[in-house]
């Protein structure tokens, strides 16, 4: 008897062990592009994935040191080297060198930079080519095919946009499309600036007349049209040349843009509070933070969160940043404080600091003592202008979420009317001819007239020079991650203009001219060797 | 049958682990002895407690050391805290050492099961032949928790921590068979061992979806991760034959085929031969009964193995990864009453689909000898080893794949070495013996080929643990791998390193990243081993030291801690510098320098052992009585502290300890 349970037991167990002998092990708790690809559904939250990887951390680049995320690294090149804000840890964060415009091919953000744009690329690349056959997408109905269609269009315009990035910090950078294979040991191919630009245009030309006109959180018509407008006025920077036929071509896209029906939001501090998804008449293009489905650290939280400086009491009145303590990140270079004229409600500063000294009925009452506007000395986080026109406030002036564990509920706009607006009189003001001065001045002014709320601050033809278009548009649009951009075309970023604290010295010095690229990080010279002569063509 | 029971403090305040175990063991024989069945089954139950420790090592490290440990004051569990006006400081990263470790709780409950089945059968037609079989199941579930109260300082904005994990699961299943024919022939004077098998090996890790509390336990933080599924299979088909001709003459060959689950179904199998042949020279007639050579033996194999450690389990498969919980989700449109609707979404890892075993190929030649019985013995090995498709993780080039970097096949790499091992008895009489044991290890190892470099000369390859998110290491042609690739420092006359001074080496006037150098690597030139016990009577004393030559190590505490600059960063609280900076002055960080490459060579004492032995008492109980000290001590010129650093990178580096420990032994 014992002998036959004992061969039972043996024999089942053996048997048992034997049977299940396989060598084809699967994921079970991800899933492999085998099943993802097989519904509009998967498409999308594929999709999803790449809005997503712009404005919260991902794993794949963020887990990295000083990597953050897409969003807050894009501001830290385009606002905090340049005239408007100022980040305040300097070594804490490694931000030295970003800061005072002295980069190197070692300086981990240079190499955050550039690896979140290429990983946008990929993403983009790869809902691209999965949905770009005919054969794959001969598996779906004709409503499904349309729906991952239109995903596949806002993927081009996000890898459009990320590229956009990449023709603005590099001279030359890698292309790869999606013909390019993904692996190990292949090198992509090198693009130069003149290339990349015809391609960003096309391929924004391409799809914009197939993007939806109105699709909160994704790439719209008027989005794709504002990004071209975007590209084809740098385009002397890009191409080497100023060509009337691409300042045109910004007017056209402008144009259309601004046909897809658009209107200036009435109080410009409601285009960057909690309840700016309510602000679609303004906002083309927004990536859309919440604080209970899409929590985010950098992006929002980080720029509103950040701009909270210690010593000012009850400090989520002014920002809503709830319970989430000074982060010392951003102030104002005095600079940016100095471009204001009264009356402008543009400038969003404030000047003190402020204690708790009792109450008045219900009303807290303070003392406040004033800051000095100038940045006496870098490390004194007590010194420069706070900065509040980023809130996380709701419509009715309250915080609008707990920031310490849920971010912050603030959309990140990307591209907005008044921005197109003043594209378009820069286009004409540069010698486009498919609008007419009077019409460049009238769109200056509606931007002025929202600002001044009245039209107090309007300006005259003679007024309007590229150097007074140079100065609105960092009145409208700093810390909007587009400022450094400006500053390259209206040729004022390396020299010739300066701001205190540029190059690391209070009254602020030129620098060389290689600063107007970000080097390529180093660590990608071993495996795409072009990329190192790349940085030595520019002095890196 | 027995019982156990086992309870450790570790280094580290908190750290503590306690194992209850219990096994069975069950071995019938049937048929004569022809069919021997071996069960057995262990359990085991360990609770552990987890110290927060490279939270708390790095805090004491960086923290102020000139604030109190306790505020006095009831606050923040009574722990002084950096505060910004009565709240910790948002921007301040260093909490309080102990508070970390105190009033952090994490407790783990694991339950493991192992059962074992071997049946050995000797056939009854054949009793040369048998058939050996294994079946062999590991089962561990894991649940745990942490708890933090809302007055720590370190959860203080979000009010404490909860964190309840688990069940985690781990198992591993096994199954091997194998037919063995033993057979001596004294017709042909040789004796033939031929085996042939097969073996599968599976393991399962499953680690639960869970989500972070406050300390209220109700209420997330936001923090939810998602549930993660490994698996992995290795599969072998082998045959070995061991020949051996009148006792002087071995042979021994082995072919095998393994297969990965971790590789694609084209790349998965290796097949891995090796041969070994021995010359049992002490046999031959010319030295056959001399009676001082008592043992000399020559031996030549060839062999090549498969690696496939360390990577990850799905490499091959393009893998997306959903979202974790609904604050990882995206807009994916308006519903009809226009209200916001939100998914979660995929992000992609990377992959190489055509990702395949590492090889290695090594020739070994050695001699055994021995002498007067063995009271001298000892072997000289020489090897070299070619390795291909190294797998290591290494940058990607952007647009390529979905992470900066991808583990994979990187090139190729060689290496040689030569090790000596001598074993000798100089005296062994009634009261006394005496042992002594040494060995002596050198290897030199340098990559040969780097797989994206096959013509032009390309920068090396930065791999390696960064400091300040900066690579202080590099793979190149003709390099050791993880040498260190910095900056040469200039010293100015008093041998005090210049600020961003460096040797300007390619010569091109400027300083850049194009300047910087290999100057060692983690690995040692030598290895050397000693141990001796002396015996006088019932008393034994013994002890073992160790010693490695030529290791360097960076050391990343003295470099990130060691400027000025980290000692505030425009906020209220203050860092700890490192005492590095005393010899250096620096004011920003010199990541780069090759100052912080120290030599790491040391000299360790491992352990240092009293015995003695009262023998049996009173016929009932054998009584032993040892004294041990481990760890005792350390001789090097490195200034970290601990001169043994895996892949040569010091941060954050747990202590070990020192144990001082007395053991009784009693035998029935």
């Amino acid at each position: 008897m014992k002998k036959i349970i004992y061969t039972i037991i043996t024999g089942a167990a053996l048997l048992a062990g034997a049977s299940s002998c396989s060598l084809d092990q699967y994921p079970h708790t991800s899933d492999t592009a085998a099943n993802v690809y097989t519904s509009a559904e998967g498409y999308q939250s594929v999709l999803s994935g790449i809005y997503a990887a712009m404005i919260q951390r991902i794993s794949s680049v963020s887990d990295e040191e000083r990597s953050q995320n897409y969003i807050r690294t894009l501001m830290m090149f385009q606002d905090c080297s340049t005239d408007a804000c100022d980040a305040i840890w300097l070594s804490g964060e490694s931000l030295t060198d970003v800061n005072g415009l002295s980069w190197n091919a070692s300086d981990s953000w240079c190499s955050a930079m550039y690896y979140h744009i290429y990983n946008i690329v990929t993403m983009c690349n790869d809902l691209i080519k999965n949905a770009s056959d005919e054969d794959l997408l001969s598996r779906f109905s004709e409503s499904e095919r349309a729906v991952i269609e239109g995903y596949r269009n806002e993927a081009r315009f996000l890898r459009a946009y990320a590229y956009s990035h990449a023709i603005d910090f590099y001279n030359k950078m890698p292309f790869v499309d999606e013909n390019s294979s993904i692996g190990a040991n292949i090198i992509p191919e090198t693009y130069d600036r003149s290339q990349m630009f015809s391609y960003i245009v096309e391929e924004l030309s391409e799809i914009a007349p197939l993007l939806e006109v109105s699709n909160y959180g994704h790439a719209t018509r008027g989005a794709a049209y504002a990004l071209l407008a975007r590209v084809y006025l740098s385009s002397e920077v890009y191409t080497g040349s100023a060509d009337v036929a691409n300042y045109n071509a910004c007017i056209t896209a402008c144009r259309n843009a601004i046909e897809c029906g658009y209107s200036l939001e009435s109080d410009y501090g409601k285009i960057f509070n909690a309840d700016n998804h309510l602000r679609s008449n303004e906002i083309i293009f927004a990536l859309a933070c919440d604080a209970s489905h899409t929590t985010t650290w950098d992006a929002t939280t980080f720029i509103t969160c950040g701009e909270v400086l210690s010593n000012f009491d009850n400090y989520a009145e002014i920002w809503g940043t709830e319970n989430s303590g000074a982060w010392n990140n951003l102030r104002a270079r005095p600079d940016l404080v100095d471009a204001f004229q009264s009356g402008d409600t543009r400038a969003r500063f404030i000047s003190y600091d402020r204690t708790a000294s009792g109450t008045d009925g219900s009303e807290t009452t303070y003392t406040t003592t004033e800051r000095s506007k100038d940045i006496t000395a870098h490390d004194d986080a007590t010194t420069g202008y706070r900065i509040c026109k980023w809130t996380n406030l709701n419509d009715a002036g309250e915080p609008a979420s707990d920031c310490s564990t849920n971010g912050a509920n603030t959309d990140f706009p990307v591209l907005r009317l008044a921005d197109v607006y003043l594209m378009l009189a820069e286009a004409v003001v540069r010698g486009g001819t498919e609008a007419t001065m009077s019409e460049a001045l009238s769109y200056v002014n509606l931007v002025r007239q929202r600002a001044f709320g009245s039209t107090d601050g309007n300006i005259g033809q003679d007024e309007l020079t590229l150097d007074f278009l140079c100065q609105e548009r960092l009145r409208e649009m700093y810390m909007e991650c587009i400022r450094r951009t400006d500053l390259i075309r209206f040729g004022k970023y390396t020299s010739g203009y300066n701001w205190q604290w540029k190059a690391n010295v209070y009254e602020g010095a030129d620098v060389d001219s290689k600063y107007r690229f970000l080097p390529i990080p180093e660590a990608e010279y071993s495996v795409n060797p072009q990329t190192q002569t790349i940085n030595n063509e520019l002095g890196f | 049958m027995s019982l156990g029971y086992y309870n450790q403090d570790g280094i580290v305040k908190t750290d503590n682990a306690t194992r209850y175990t219990g096994n069975i063991n069950l071995s019938p024989s049937f048929f004569d002895g022809y069919l021997k069945i071996n069960i057995s089954a262990k359990g085991a139950i360990n609770k552990n407690r987890y110290a927060q420790s490279g939270q708390a090592i790095y805090n004491a490290t960086v923290g102020d050391p000139t604030r109190p440990v306790y505020s006095g004051n009831d606050a923040f569990g009574g722990y002084s805290e950096i505060l910004s006006g009565s709240e910790p400081s948002t921007t301040s990263a260093t909490y309080n050492p102990l508070g970390l470790l105190e009033q952090y709780d994490s407790r783990e409950n694991m339950k493991r099961v192992i059962a074992n089945i071997d049946v050995d059968y000797k056939m009854h037609f054949l009793p040369d032949l048998k058939l050996h079989v294994t079946g062999g199941y590991d089962y561990a579930s894991a649940e745990s928790e942490v708890s933090v109260p809302a007055t720590a300082a370190q959860y203080y904005r979000q009010g404490g921590l909860y964190t309840p994990s688990g069940p985690n699961t781990a198992e591993n299943r096994l199954f091997t068979a194998y037919l063995n024919y033993n057979k001596e022939i004294p017709a042909i004077k040789s004796r033939i061992d031929i085996t042939a098998g097969y073996d599968w090996q599976y393991w399962k890790s499953y680690v639960s979806a869970g989500d972070s509390y406050t300390a209220d336990r109700v209420t997330s933080i936001n923090a939810q991760w998602s549930a993660d599924d490994q698996r992995h299979a290795l599969m072998s088909y082998y045959a070995r034959l061991n020949w051996s001709f009148d006792g002087r003459y071995l042979l021994t060959a082995t072919i095998r085929r393994d297969g990965s689950s971790r590789f694609a179904p084209e790349s998965r199998w290796g097949t891995f031969p090796s041969v070994a042949l021995a010359w049992n020279i002490a046999e031959e007639k010319f030295l056959k009964g001399n009676g001082v050579l008592n043992n000399l033996k020559l031996r030549a194999s060839y062999g090549v193995t498969g690696q496939q450690d360390g990577i990850g389990n799905y490499g091959y498969l393009p893998v997306y990864y959903p979202s974790t919980g609904s604050n990882s989700q995206y807009v994916t449109g308006i519903d009809g009453s226009g209200n916001i609707i939100y998914g979660n979404y995929y992000q992609a890892g990377s992959y190489i689909p055509e990702l395949t075993w590492e090889t290695t190929a090594s020739w070994n030649a050695g001699l055994d000898f021995g002498f007067l019985e063995d009271r001298i013995s000892g072997s000289i090995d020489y090897y070299t080893r070619n390795t291909r498709d190294l797998l290591a993780t290494v940058p990607a080039a952007a647009g390529t794949n979905f992470t900066r970097t991808i583990t994979t096949n990187v090139g190729n790499m060689h290496s040689e070495g030569v090790e000596v091992n001598i074993n000798a008895t100089p005296v062994d009489t009634r009261d006394w013996t005496w042992n002594l044991s040494a060995n002596f290890t050198w290897q030199k190892v340098k990559i040969t080929n780097l797989a994206f470099t096959d013509d032009a000369e390309v920068a090396p390859t930065l791999v390696g643990t960064t400091v300040d998110s900066k690579y202080v290491q590099a793979f190149a042609v003709g390099q050791t791998p993880y040498a260190f690739y910095v900056h040469k420092q200039i010293y100015d006359d008093n041998g005090r390193p210049i600020e961003g001074a460096y040797a300007d080496l390619d010569g091109d006037g400027s300083i850049t990243t194009d300047d910087r150098y290999f100057y060692h690597s983690p690995t040692p030139d030598y290895m050397l081993g000693f141990s001796t016990s002396v015996r006088w009577r019932n008393l034994t004393l013994s002890t073992s030291l160790r010693a490695n030559i030529g290791n360097y190590a960076y050391n990343a505490t003295a470099a990130n801690n060691g400027a000025l600059e980290t000692l505030k960063y425009a906020d209220e609280a203050l860092y700890n510098l490192s005492t590095s900076y005393l010899g250096t002055g620096f004011q920003t960080r010199q990541i780069y320098s090759d100052h912080y490459v120290e030599n790491a060579s040391f000299l360790k004492m491992d352990n240092l052992i009293l015995n003695y032995d009262f023998g049996k008492i009173k016929d009932i109980v054998g009584l032993n009585l040892s004294f041990m000290a481990q760890n005792v001590f350390t001789i090097t010129k490195y200034s970290g502290v601990d001169p043994e650093i895996y892949l040569g990178v010091d941060q954050n580096f747990y202590p070990r300890p020192r144990i001082y420990s007395l053991g009784i032994g009693l035998t029935f």
